[in-house]
């Protein structure tokens, strides 16, 4: 059974049911996209068992299918020891955002249920692709799910931030799609090909300036969505402006989709136009990361502060990937499933007292420690994680990315590394800047009465990110132990293909080794932390 | 030539779609002026000469077969079938859609559905043209009925006024296009195109004796891709068009918005390739420039569009820029010397194909819009609309996000194979232009997106008494037909984009 594509379309089965039955509304469409979540959780979880952690190879390949044939566009999914994780982030994510749904969304309900199932299959498309095509069908196939969901059912400035989501994504989108078909009539007849194993191998060895050209129409999309600096500047309204669960997949999945299609298409077909951008797009994130930062320090709207908060872990991600060795990589891909699950949190609970006061204003909150014991200790957790406090799965993730930045070739890696440093810094600022005024001092009277503490349905979808990560937090082994021979593949691929010439190497001893083909250790300091 | 004297069985069998056409046209003409209750009837009568059509390019399509008749001045090939088979579909949908018109109609009814059958036929005649002279006949054979119908409504201002412009400017450009025929047979000695290439056109020989044929050869294509850019309404010869569209009952709108513009620009790839293949080192960068302008103006005209038919009106104009796309990469490789350029036919055959379907469906949207088919409507009246028609609006979304290029739709698949089909020519000039193309694409988002956000993202406005969508019967089934076109091409482009090897291999006669 081609069991891959089966949960990827799962979720439009339930869509579908949903329009079928869309009469119901109320509490079926919850339930019965709760059921279809869950289910496809469970079964990308099953995936996930048969996966073998060792091997840089796709895997859980369904049988290619020939879509059309005339051009070379082939139906085809895999996962790798990279896209797996972004996989299992999607499908867990999505039952946090049914559940986080359940209560706030109070008009025409079974239809967003249906645009949140839908977008879920575009998600887990984007990560199983492997025909360029088709990656691109899902990838663009998200938007208007997407742009429903900011513009139905957001807030009060719902149809300027959805549009403004929608246009800034889809011009990316549009070049890349020039790039792709300019990508595969550059390669010699014979080899024309629109498969991502393939384009690996035959890309890389294409004229430079082409690269040049290539990877810029292929980044500039994904710059988009990542955010980096200066493309940012949609992310705080989409965020602010769409429903919980909207942001929770916005900030959890859309992001690490640009992050993804950095690391696979642009470094993995391009390695001329990364070693060219790849200094530009560093000191992008680094900017991103203190400007990000620096920009959540003076927001009054929570939501906003969290939103600024991921162009900034964003910038971390960058840092790792373009850092261009394992360990970078390793920390990058590590970083985005953290990110994922500790801005979703965030968002989930921001959007729980929303929900109560309707105000995401922090002047309008005080003293919520005492009114509500559970909510604050909670969300403590949760802002210690995203800070970056050791035992929480933040700490891992920045650590990786900073060390993999430290030692990477490029010239200026170790400016970049401190400045990034600064970042986890003002990252402390401002989320407990925030958590002090909300949950300390003087309680603030409102006309409803104390606030109610957190429900069950609540309580589950926080306890389930909690469980997540704590468990980055203390065993990450598992899940870098699995990426590591992707990341490996892809460092290899790279330094293959520019000819293994030696790049400016300041601190050579801490770098890691990477050998040309196959056998690449880890640094020490790093490999106990990860057998262990 | 011996051909002319008597019709031989096969030039009968070459001219199959056009004899249908014709056949049915004049049936329906017939019985709608002869009997007063015969509205329904011709409508049948044409709908059936439509669905027989398209049946027999459908079948057809694919084959690889070429038929020749009248000493090769027409020609029945894939081509003529796959751009024959979006007229016939937009010819049977739009029929559909305007029985409401023709039930308010005192008369002429009728006679109504005859002329759409018989701008059809000039349709194939411009679809199969291997002659100019058998161009400029289809040419004229749907422009003469499409005057008449544009003027249906004689006692309302503005359709009187869309017919006489549209009268205006046609004659206009039918003569600038006869010049055009005319100094080019000057030149080049024939009015055939396949003649035309092999003679003083062939590869290496093309023009270089004589200056003063070249300089005549060249404005004689000139004022031909004139001609025909004012048919297909290319910027900067596009005036006309908002006007006309806005100003003609909506069905005839609907009906001059795909097949016109599929045919003329599949005319005008058959002549300019075929016919004028070794000038393609003049012409494609001519077009290149056409392209940019006509994509551009449409779209920004498009953008702050308050009204639906003059908003498609601008958005038909881009999308025909979309199509030059096709035209231009295979000029381009054509002046390469490579034999590769044929591939760009499908695209222009998929693309007319998918933007019948999303086209028609967005027009039967817009009827639904107001009480009559008279005068423009705002678009503002979609607010709210997926309260009470969830399923109205639903499909409106499906054609406004093809007609945008996003998947999973057959408009992205259109998108697709055009920019193919452009950057399979490896020009840099040509990535720029497709480049420009892209960006174009994102623009049309915005106003695309307008309906949709009106019919999902604003309530219902309370105060006004009635509902703003006027459903009617006929309406819902072209969108529902057009829906189930738009997905199915959607999820298998290549019932369509397998035939590309097949189209392009009959387009030329066996050497």
């Amino acid at each position: 059974m081609p069991w891959l594509t089966i949960t990827i379309f799962l979720p439009t089965v339930g869509a579908a049911l949903l329009t079928v039955l869309r009469r119901s509304g109320g509490q079926g469409a919850r339930v019965i996209s709760l059921a279809f979540t869950i289910l496809t959780a469970v079964l990308s979880v099953a995936l996930a068992i048969g996966f073998n952690g060792a091997s840089p190879d796709y895997q859980l390949e369904d049988p290619k299918v020939p879509w059309v044939p005339a051009l070379g566009i082939n139906f085809h999914v895999a996962l790798d020891g990279i896209s797996l994780w972004l996989f299992l982030l999607t499908t867990f994510l999505s039952v946090i955002a049914v559940l986080g749904s359940w209560t706030s969304i109070t008009k025409h309900d079974s239809a967003f249920f249906i645009c949140l199932l839908l977008l879920e299959t575009a998600m887990l498309g984007v990560f199983a692709a492997i025909d360029l095509v088709l990656f691109y069908v899902f990838w663009e196939a998200m938007l208007i799910p997407m742009y429903l969901i900011i513009g139905v059912w957001g807030g009060a400035r719902r149809l300027y931030a959805a549009i403004k989501f929608f246009l800034y994504t889809f011009v990316g989108g549009v070049l890349m799609l020039a790039g792709i078909i300019i990508l595969y009539f550059a390669l010699p007849e014979p080899d024309r090909t629109f498969s991502i194993p393939e384009l690996l191998a035959r890309a890389p060895q294409l004229d430079g300036s082409l690269q040049l050209t290539l990877f810029v129409l292929f980044g500039l999309g994904f710059a988009i969505k990542v955010p980096l600096f200066p493309f940012h500047t949609w992310l705080p309204d989409a965020h602010v402006e769409a429903p919980t669960s909207g942001s929770i997949i916005l900030a959890g999945v859309l992001l690490k989709m640009g992050a993804y299609g950095f690391l696979r298409l642009c470094i993995g077909f391009f390695p001329v136009g990364t070693e060219v951008f790849g200094p530009v797009l560093m000191w992008l994130a680094v900017i991103g990361i203190i400007y990000g930062g620096a920009a959540a320090m003076w927001q009054t709207d929570m939501k906003r502060l969290i939103a600024y908060s991921s162009v900034s872990h964003l910038g971390f991600v960058m840092l790792g990937l373009f850092a261009l060795n394992p360990m970078g990589i390793q920390g990058a891909v590590l970083q985005m499933v953290n990110h994922g699950l500790s801005t979703g949190a965030l968002f989930l609970l921001v959007g729980m007292i929303y929900e109560r006061r309707h105000s995401r204003m922090i002047a309008d909150y005080g003293g919520l420690w005492e009114e509500v014991p559970v909510y604050s200790r909670i969300f403590l957790v949760v802002a210690l994680s995203s800070i970056g406090l050791p035992g929480l799965n933040g700490f891992v993730g920045e650590l990786l990315t900073l060390m993999g930045t430290f030692t990477s070739a490029w010239v200026q890696a170790q400016l970049w590394a401190i400045l990034g440093c600064l970042g986890v810094i003002i990252s402390a600022c401002y989320l407990l800047w925030m958590y002090k005024r909300v949950f300390y001092g003087e309680p603030k009277p409102h006309r409803d009465g104390p606030m109610k503490d957190i429900n069950t349905i609540e309580a589950t979808a926080a306890v389930m990110l909690l469980a997540g990560i704590v468990w980055l937090g203390v065993y990450p082994a598992p899940v870098l132990r699995s990426i590591k021979p992707a990341a490996v593949a892809v460092v290899n691929r790279f330094e293959v293909s520019r000819g293994n010439v030696p790049r400016t190497k300041p601190f050579a001893d801490l770098a890691p080794d990477v050998a040309p083909l196959g056998g690449t250790e880890l640094p020490a300091v790093f490999s106990e932390d990860d057998e262990q | 030539m011996s051909g002319f004297e008597i019709v031989q069985p096969s030039d009968l069998g070459a001219v199959l779609l056009i004899l249908i056409m014709v056949l049915f046209g004049l049936a329906s003409l017939l019985v709608g002026s002869l009997f007063r209750q015969g509205t329904g009837m011709s409508a049948w009568i044409s709908a059936v000469g439509f669905i027989l059509t398209g049946t027999v390019c459908a079948i057809s399509l694919g084959r690889g077969e070429r038929a020749e008749g009248f000493a090769s001045g027409y020609v029945l090939d894939d081509l003529t079938y796959g751009l024959v088979l979006p007229c016939a579909v937009a010819g049977l949908l739009s029929i559909l859609l305007s029985l409401r018109y023709l039930q308010s109609l005192k008369h002429g009814a009728g006679e109504f559905c005859g002329l759409m059958a018989l701008a059809t036929a000039g349709m194939a005649v411009m679809a199969g043209a291997q002659d100019l002279v058998v161009g400029f006949f289809g040419v004229e054979l749907l422009s003469v009925p499409l005057y008449i119908m544009a003027a249906y409504s004689r006692r309302d201002r503005l359709s009187n006024e869309a017919g006489l412009k549209y009268l205006m400017i046609g004659s206009v450009s039918s003569a600038i296009l006869v010049f055009g025929i005319a100094l080019s047979y000057a030149a080049l000695g024939t009015t055939n195109i396949i003649a035309m290439a092999d003679g003083r056109l062939a590869a290496g020989a093309a023009l270089a004796e004589s200056p003063f044929t070249s300089v005549t050869a060249l404005v004689g294509l000139g004022l031909i891709i004139v001609g025909l850019g004012f048919k297909a309404a290319l910027v900067p010869f596009h005036m006309w068009c908002p006007d006309v569209y806005q100003g003609a009952p909506t069905p005839v709108t609907t009906f001059f918005s795909v097949g016109p513009k599929v045919a003329t620009v599949g005319l005008l790839y058959r002549v300019l390739l075929v016919g004028f293949g070794g000038l393609a080192e003049w012409w494609a960068p001519v077009l290149g420039v056409v392209a940019v302008l006509t994509m551009t103006v449409g779209n920004l005209g498009a953008l702050l569009q308050p009204q639906g038919k003059r908003m498609l009106a601008y958005s038909g104009i881009a999308h025909a820029g979309y199509m030059l796309l096709a035209v231009i990469g295979a000029g381009v490789l054509y002046a390469k010397g490579s034999d590769d350029w044929a591939a760009a036919s499908v695209a222009i055959v998929f693309y007319g194909l998918s933007y019948s379907f999303m086209n028609l469906g967005a027009f039967a949207a817009i009827s639904q819009l107001g009480p009559s088919d008279l005068g423009d409507v705002d678009l503002d009246r979609l607010k709210g609309l997926h309260v009470h028609r969830p399923f109205a609006a639903a499909g409106l979304t499906l054609f406004m996000i093809s007609l945008t290029g996003i998947p999973i739709t057959a408009g992205f698949w259109g998108k697709l194979s055009v920019f193919s089909a452009a950057l399979s020519s490896g020009a840099g000039w040509v990535w720029a232009i497709v480049i420009i193309a892209a960006i174009n694409s994102a623009i049309s988002a915005y106003y695309y997106l307008r309906p949709v956000a009106y019919s999902y993202m604003w309530e219902p406005e309370a105060g006004e008494s009635g509902e703003t969508w006027i459903p009617t019967q006929s309406g819902s089934w072209v969108m529902a037909a057009a829906g189930i076109g738009v997905l199915g091409l959607a999820l298998l482009p290549a019932v369509i984009l397998n035939a590309a090897d097949a189209i392009g291999q009959s387009l030329l006669p066996p050497p």
